[in-house]
């Protein structure tokens, strides 16, 4: 009906599961408990949390407007702009909020040094699995997004691939063919990031951000342009 | 008389089918426009369209209303399944339902559902300005069914425009103030009442409509 109403609506549809709460709560205690253990290595936390943020950002858009879900918010207007800005805030919220206090807890643990989460490296590439997953899910359902890059990242582990695209990343020189090698692992598999937190250059986060903004960008065309038809339209 | 809503010349392909070919219509302040038509008809398409919900392939239409002013619902369907009905009466501060308790919406019957959707939708009546309203008493017991039509006659008092599709012939004569009839896509006909006319509506309507199909498939 109106601007005002997009917040608590999608708030309301977009909120996530009980199970996606309790895995966030559960990995920022393990972060908590790492403070104390092993402050100096805190790359399992975030390499697990962007996999959660992968189905947590992954909220779909096209299936519930199909369904109507969304007619009410819709219904009159001249732009979506504001409502795909909305969708995308809310879907990548829940991760956001785990990963900065993952942050915290770092920074705690390391006695006050920079935390890993806020590198920009790290910090990149969570943007652009964040954007990626909501912008793919976004023609599909909740979770699409997450279904899919589980498939690609089993699928590159059981055939040695993830190893070799690793190593390519850690291995990658200061070259322009280096450069394009470490892209390449960055922009497919973005946990190697967080694994190998002193390889990349400047240009992999510059791809990682451009790779992000064409993401959301292609997102909220969508929503924008796409008319979506009632599943039993008339 | 303001139009609130006015398609002139509007048609919408789906692949290489046509669901709307060159439909004008336009309805005004204080003005309920029924529309009938079987299934297939190109209504639900009429209605979207009009909603900004989806766009024309050709055409021009004209819609001043805010987006606050435009009210439209598609059918009990279009409600998250999964939201309990507490919250959801809450977030469109309609009165609690004490018998739906923690029900998701889901689980209530069809009727329910379409009457909670009818609520959110005509909720606030004083900022709408034009309601779009899509097979609304489908699923509705009488008292529900007659709580809605009583809705449209105040909206309309207070100068608010709809357009209200329905296969529901009796309802939709009671509250009209002139019909279309579609088919195939088309605008085949139309009817008007006279606003002092309450009796036989429903049998001019029926026999407007068969005129209509008989003049369609000829």
């Amino acid at each position: 009906m109106t601007a005002r109403m997009d917040v608590p609506v999608l708030r309301l549809l977009l909120r996530p599961s009980p199970a996606m709460v309790f895995t966030m709560v559960a990995l920022v205690a393990w972060a908590g408990y790492l403070t104390v253990t092993a402050p100096d290595d805190f790359r399992g936390p975030y390499i697990v949390l962007m996999l959660c943020q992968a189905f947590a950002a992954s909220t779909g858009y096209a299936t519930r407007a199909r369904r109507g879900h969304f007619d009410q918010l819709l219904a009159g207007r001249r732009s979506r702009v504001r409502f795909a800005v909305t969708h995308v805030s809310l879907s990548t919220l829940i991760g956001a909020a785990a990963w900065l206090v993952v942050c915290l807890l770092d920074a705690i643990g390391a006695g006050g040094h920079w935390p890993l989460g806020l590198t920009p490296g790290a910090l990149s590439s969570f943007v652009y699995l964040s954007l990626l997953a909501w912008a793919m899910s976004v023609p599909f359902s909740r979770y699409s997004a997450g279904v899919l890059w589980l498939i690609v990242a089993i699928a590159l582990a059981a055939s040695g691939r993830l190893l070799a695209l690793r190593n390519s990343y850690a291995l990658a020189a200061d070259t322009w063919s280096g450069v394009w090698h470490a892209v390449g692992p960055a922009l497919v598999f973005p946990p190697i990031v967080i694994g190998e937190p002193s390889s990349p250059t400047s240009t992999v986060i510059a791809v990682l951000l451009i790779a992000a903004a064409i993401a959301i960008a292609a997102g909220m065309a969508f929503i924008s342009v796409y008319s979506l038809a009632l599943e039993d339209a008339e | 008389m303001t139009a609130r809503c006015a398609l002139v010349g509007v048609s919408k392909r789906y692949g290489s089918q046509w669901a709307l070919r060159d439909v004008t219509l336009t309805a005004t302040s204080g003005e309920i426009v029924g529309l009938v038509g079987p299934n297939g008809a190109g209504k639900t398409t009429l209605l979207r369209i009009a909603a900004r919900l989806i766009a024309e392939q050709s055409g021009a239409v004209d819609v001043p209303s805010t987006e606050d002013g435009l009210r439209y619902f598609a059918g009990e369907r279009s409600l998250p399944a999964d939201v309990r009905v507490a919250r959801w009466r809450r977030l469109w501060t309609l009165d609690p339902d004490v018998n739906a308790g923690r029900k998701r919406i889901g689980l209530l019957s069809r009727g329910q559902r379409q009457r909670l959707g009818l609520e959110t939708v005509l909720a606030h009546p004083a900022s709408a300005t034009l309601v779009l309203l899509d097979e609304p008493w489908e699923g509705l017991d009488p008292d529900a069914a007659a709580w809605l039509s009583q809705e449209l006659r105040a909206m309309r008092t207070a100068g608010v425009a709809a357009i209200v599709s329905s296969h529901r012939i009796h309802d939709l004569a009671a509250i009209c103030d002139r019909c279309v009839f579609m088919n195939l896509g088309r605008i085949v006909g139309h009817v008007e009442f006279e606003p002092a006319v309450a009796a036989n509506r429903s049998a001019i309507l029926l026999e407007a409509f068969e005129d209509a199909r008989t003049a369609g498939a000829r």
